[in-house]
């Protein structure tokens, strides 16, 4: 696929990127850092950033060397096309893996929310069919609709939050600060960089973004990761002083207890129906974006140019991996367990192994 | 091409690429081991091909190779239908003219069609004949003009002498006198109004304009009817519309070029721009549309709209739709292509952007912050129309958490005796609105109003007592058709009107969450959509100093750019001090002595 068909711009991406990394907020994600790290959670959430941070430089730096061309023929000129394809499948798996993860939590988040009667089945094939729709728009259009949604969605989310400090809130509660000691806390922010390998989507973007000046898609890529970061601390904190670090550990989504738990005047009895909103935007396109990761980097590999032929397809695999979960603890041990081991060396450690081969090899350098 | 090469091909075609005001792309360089040379998105654009830019992509793939073999043409594909016939132009022979005249014009069925054969009093008398279309021309210039000179023999010497020497087309007193020697655009003046005269032996045709029919003054605007600013609309003379718009835009600058459309209409229509601000790529695009429609009848601004039209922008309106002439000049001189079609009294203006959909013509001569104000009400009234007869099903019925216990009490007493289920009921009541709304636009004017009222009774009040409808259904039903009369666009009215049922639907089945997805996919789609080039959520996302301008409306003073989005050519409306006055010192009060 040619870049030449898509033209994002600085906001846009940061938008977009911010939403499909950020999003992990309105699921179990918040809990998980809290089972690992206890009351030093929000701590590892922004320690996380860094090592995050630095898989982004890589990613720039490997797709920076081949201006102008799509991830995958990057990795292809790397190391050569046979062994490309094959790290490009990998990816694929990841992106799969990782949509069809996001797609279950929302879905399930949605029938347990607000629709506690309709079969979960109905939601999943409701939000793929709109998502995978919107992905064949494209994703100019992606981007442009969360550049507009993204700053009212946010200062709701925040009036959510700092709504919550009228509530009887406990700043002990995030003590001790270094949970189980800071050596733990800090070596641990490695492993839980993990949360963020979303991110990796910007290897993906990087050849799409419009840089009307240097070092601006960079630039995107780490603001983007900081606002994920921010969201998640600070949701990870109100959560703690809300219902303290042990009982947060056990949500499924703790956000959405927190929105049930804010009281809004007379009017609004309780908000968490408004609160949706704001959560389904940010679900659509988190899961949209990933079917258009998965069929563009599906047509790359494949070697042919209409990616759009390959988002109905990744929907329908996406759909059967989002199924396959029995109930969500499951998905929350497998993602404690497997996701948060695994998903910083696929996402960050390897293309800083491409990146060093493609330097070795003097391949592609500007 | 058999289907597996059909199939290989539509998979190794590149989706188009939209067209985009922006400047073209200069091409990218990637240097490196494996990696030579350069691709330009626009020249691929220009080529119109839909190989491989990239680097290192320029041997073709398998699939590719095999999708060429398989869509390889035939030998004799091309040319297989033989030139075009050849066009018949005007002869020596004013028989032979007037023959082909009577065939194509079918004079024999066609009673308002006039020839008038008569001879030119030089010499021995020269054979000549005019024609018209009966009830198309001034009869009183014809006679005066054309008939009495021509039975003059000075005037017909001279017009010998005329004839002889080539140059006769400033003889006659006439506004405007041309010669063609195609008989094809000879006729369509005939069609147009004017008058054909042929003499013999001359071998061309003498087109005298004498244009002349009833036709309807200039009147107030009837669907966007103002309190401040001009109370002139169009009228449906393509020429009367061009002269009210020069007369708004004194600039040597603006530009009016005509080109022909519609192969039975053939409907004059009228591309306005101003040189020097508005980006040629936009009115070159412009041209190229319209220039390229092969259809036959195009008799309204309207029909014009829906053919330059792009295939995903087919639900929302492409072009904003006017009759006021001062809106139309106003878009025109801020970098927009302005587009008239002969008998319609209506302008478009391209591109259209979101802005467009809650502006009224009224914005620009209201003080700030009347306009943004009045632009957020209409936004929130379509808002209201959109969603909120679904939002009630939703709360209703799956959300009772959203509405107040108290207020929750209310409904349910209102309810209570009313068998008829909330979604069904909205429904009915929404759909019985819009009988009555299409009923008064239907019915004679005087009885109108009377149907509108007396129908709103029956379904209000009657429903209600019929325990039938709940009254905060009633309440629901009446919010939502006020607020729709708040939308000032006509198409987009509609539009919304439509989508209010596909709402209800979302909202009756799967509550907020299928309101939300719906509103999710109408936002990405809007996001999609783009108007010769120009995104039509652009005044929101774009930034910079004129869509701030756009969105919310400064004081006259501090609006100092044309749309950005626009890329005009020159983005400064006025200097950054308009009022120069404000530079002078102050007057003070005289000090009394």
């Amino acid at each position: 696929m040619s870049p030449s068909t898509h033209n994002l711009g600085y906001t846009e991406t940061v938008a977009l990127l911010a939403a499909y990394t950020g999003s992990k907020v309105f699921t179990s994600c918040p809990s998980q850092l809290v089972y690992l790290s206890s009351t030093s959670a929000w701590i590892t959430a922004m320690l996380s950033v860094i090592p995050a941070a630095l898989g982004v430089i890589a990613i720039y730096r490997f797709v920076d060397r081949f201006d102008g061309i799509t991830f995958q023929r990057c990795v292809e000129l790397t190391i050569g096309k046979p062994l490309g394809k094959m790290v490009g499948l990998g990816f694929l798996s990841l992106i799969l893996g990782m949509d069809a993860i996001a797609l279950r939590e929302f879905s399930a988040g949605f029938k347990s929310a607000i629709l506690p009667e309709t079969p979960l089945n109905a939601i999943i094939v409701l939000g793929e069919a709109v998502t995978a729709y919107t992905a064949t728009l494209g994703l100019e259009p992606l981007g442009r609709f969360i550049a507009i949604a993204f700053l009212p969605l946010s200062i709701l989310l925040l009036a959510i939050v700092f709504g919550a400090f009228h509530m009887e809130l406990s700043i002990a509660e995030l003590f001790p600060l270094w949970g189980t000691g800071a050596e733990h806390t800090v070596l641990g922010s490695v492993q839980c960089s993990s949360l963020y390998a979303d991110i990796f989507a910007f290897a993906l973007l990087v050849p799409y973004v419009r840089e009307e000046k240097a070092g601006q898609r960079l630039h995107a890529g780490l603001v983007s990761l900081g606002l994920s970061g921010l969201a998640m601390a600070i949701a990870i904190a109100v959560g703690m002083m809300s219902f303290t670090a042990p009982t947060l550990a056990q949500m499924l989504f703790p956000v959405l207890q927190l929105a049930r738990l804010f009281l809004s005047g007379i009017f609004l009895e309780r908000i968490e129906a408004i609160f949706v909103f704001a959560w389904l935007f940010f679900g659509s396109i988190k899961v949209a974006f990933g079917h258009w990761l998965a069929a563009s980097l599906a047509a790359d590999i494949i070697g042919v140019k209409r990616w759009t032929a390959f988002v109905w397809p990744s929907a329908v695999i996406t759909y059967f991996l989002a199924i396959q979960p029995e109930n969500l603890t499951d998905l929350f041990v497998f993602q404690v367990t497997v996701l948060r081991s695994v998903g910083w060396l696929v996402a960050y450690v390897l293309p800083a192994v491409l990146l060093g081969i493609a330097g070795l090899r003097g391949i592609g350098s500007k | 091409m058999g289907w597996w090469g059909k199939i290989l091909d539509w998979f190794n075609q590149e989706p188009a690429m939209p067209f985009s005001l922006d400047p073209e792309v200069p091409p990218i360089k990637v240097k490196g081991k494996g990696a030579t040379g350069s691709y330009s998105p626009g020249a691929q654009e220009e080529a119109g091909t839909t190989g491989e830019s990239e680097q290192g992509s320029s041997k073709p793939g398998i699939l590719q190779k095999v999708g060429s073999f398989f869509s390889r043409k035939g030998k004799g594909d091309e040319g297989a239908r033989g030139p075009a016939p050849e066009e018949p132009s005007v002869a020596p022979d004013l028989d032979k003219n007037l023959l082909t005249v009577r065939r194509i014009l079918h004079t024999d069925r066609n009673s308002d069609v006039i020839i008038r054969e008569f001879l030119l009093p030089v010499g021995k008398g020269i054979r000549a004949a005019f024609v018209f279309i009966d009830g198309m021309v001034n009869l009183r210039a014809v006679n005066a003009d054309i008939l009495r000179p021509l039975l003059d023999p000075d005037f017909a010497a001279r017009l010998a002498r005329g004839l002889a020497a080539g140059n006769v087309e400033k003889l006659f007193p006439a506004a405007a006198t041309t010669l063609h020697d195609s008989m094809r655009k000879v006729v369509t003046e005939t069609l147009m109004g004017n008058l054909a005269l042929f003499v013999d032996g001359l071998g061309k045709a003498l087109v005298v304009d004498v244009k002349g029919w009833e036709k309807r003054p200039i009147s107030e605007p009837v669907t966007e009817r103002v309190v401040i600013g001009p109370h002139e609309a169009f009228a449906e003379t393509l020429k009367v519309n061009i002269t009210m718009l020069r007369r708004i835009l004194r600039t040597p600058d603006l530009i009016c070029e005509l080109l022909e459309v519609g192969k039975v209409t053939h409907t004059q229509v009228a591309i306005f721009h101003i040189e020097h601000i508005t980006n040629p790529r936009l009115v070159n695009e412009v041209k190229r549309r319209i220039s390229s429609i092969k259809a036959s009848y195009v008799a309204e601004s309207a029909i014009l709209d829906q053919l330059i039209d792009v295939p995903r922008f087919w639900m929302v309106p492409h072009a904003v739709l006017t009759e006021r002439p001062d809106r139309f000049a106003g878009a025109v001189a801020e970098g927009y292509v302005g587009i008239m079609v002969d008998h319609s009294p209506f302008g478009l203006v391209v591109p259209i952007t979101i802005a467009d959909f809650f502006s009224s013509a009224e914005d620009i001569y209201l003080r700030p912050p009347a306009p943004t104000f009045l632009k957020l009400i209409r936004a929130s009234g379509m808002l209201a129309t959109l969603i909120l007869p679904g939002l009630y099903i939703a709360a209703v019925t799956f959300h009772h958490e959203m509405i107040p216990s108290v207020l929750l009490q209310a409904i349910a007493a209102s309810k209570e005796g009313v068998p008829t289920p909330t979604p069904l009921a909205v429904f009915a009541g929404e759909l019985g609105f819009d009988f009555i709304r299409e009923a008064g636009v239907r019915v004679p004017s005087p009885v109108g109003p009377t149907i509108g009222i007396v129908g709103a009774l029956l379904i209000g009040d009657a429903a209600v007592r019929a325990s039938l409808l709940a009254p905060v259904t009633v309440i629901i039903i009446a919010v939502t058709a006020v607020a729709s009369f708040t939308i000032p666009n006509q198409d987009v009215a509609t539009l919304v009107r439509i989508f209010k049922y596909v709402f209800i639907v979302a909202g009756s089945t799967f509550g907020i969450l299928g309101i939300g997805l719906l509103l999710y996919v109408v936002g990405v789609y809007l996001c999609s959509l783009r108007s010769f080039g120009v995104p039509i959520v652009a005044p929101v996302i774009a930034g910079g100093p004129s869509a701030r301008d756009v969105v919310a409306r400064r004081a006259v003073w501090k609006m100092e750019h044309r749309p950005r989005f626009l890329r005009p050519e020159g983005i400064r409306r006025q200097p950054p001090v308009s009022r120069t006055w404000t530079l002078a010192r102050p007057l003070r009060p005289c000090k009394r002595k």
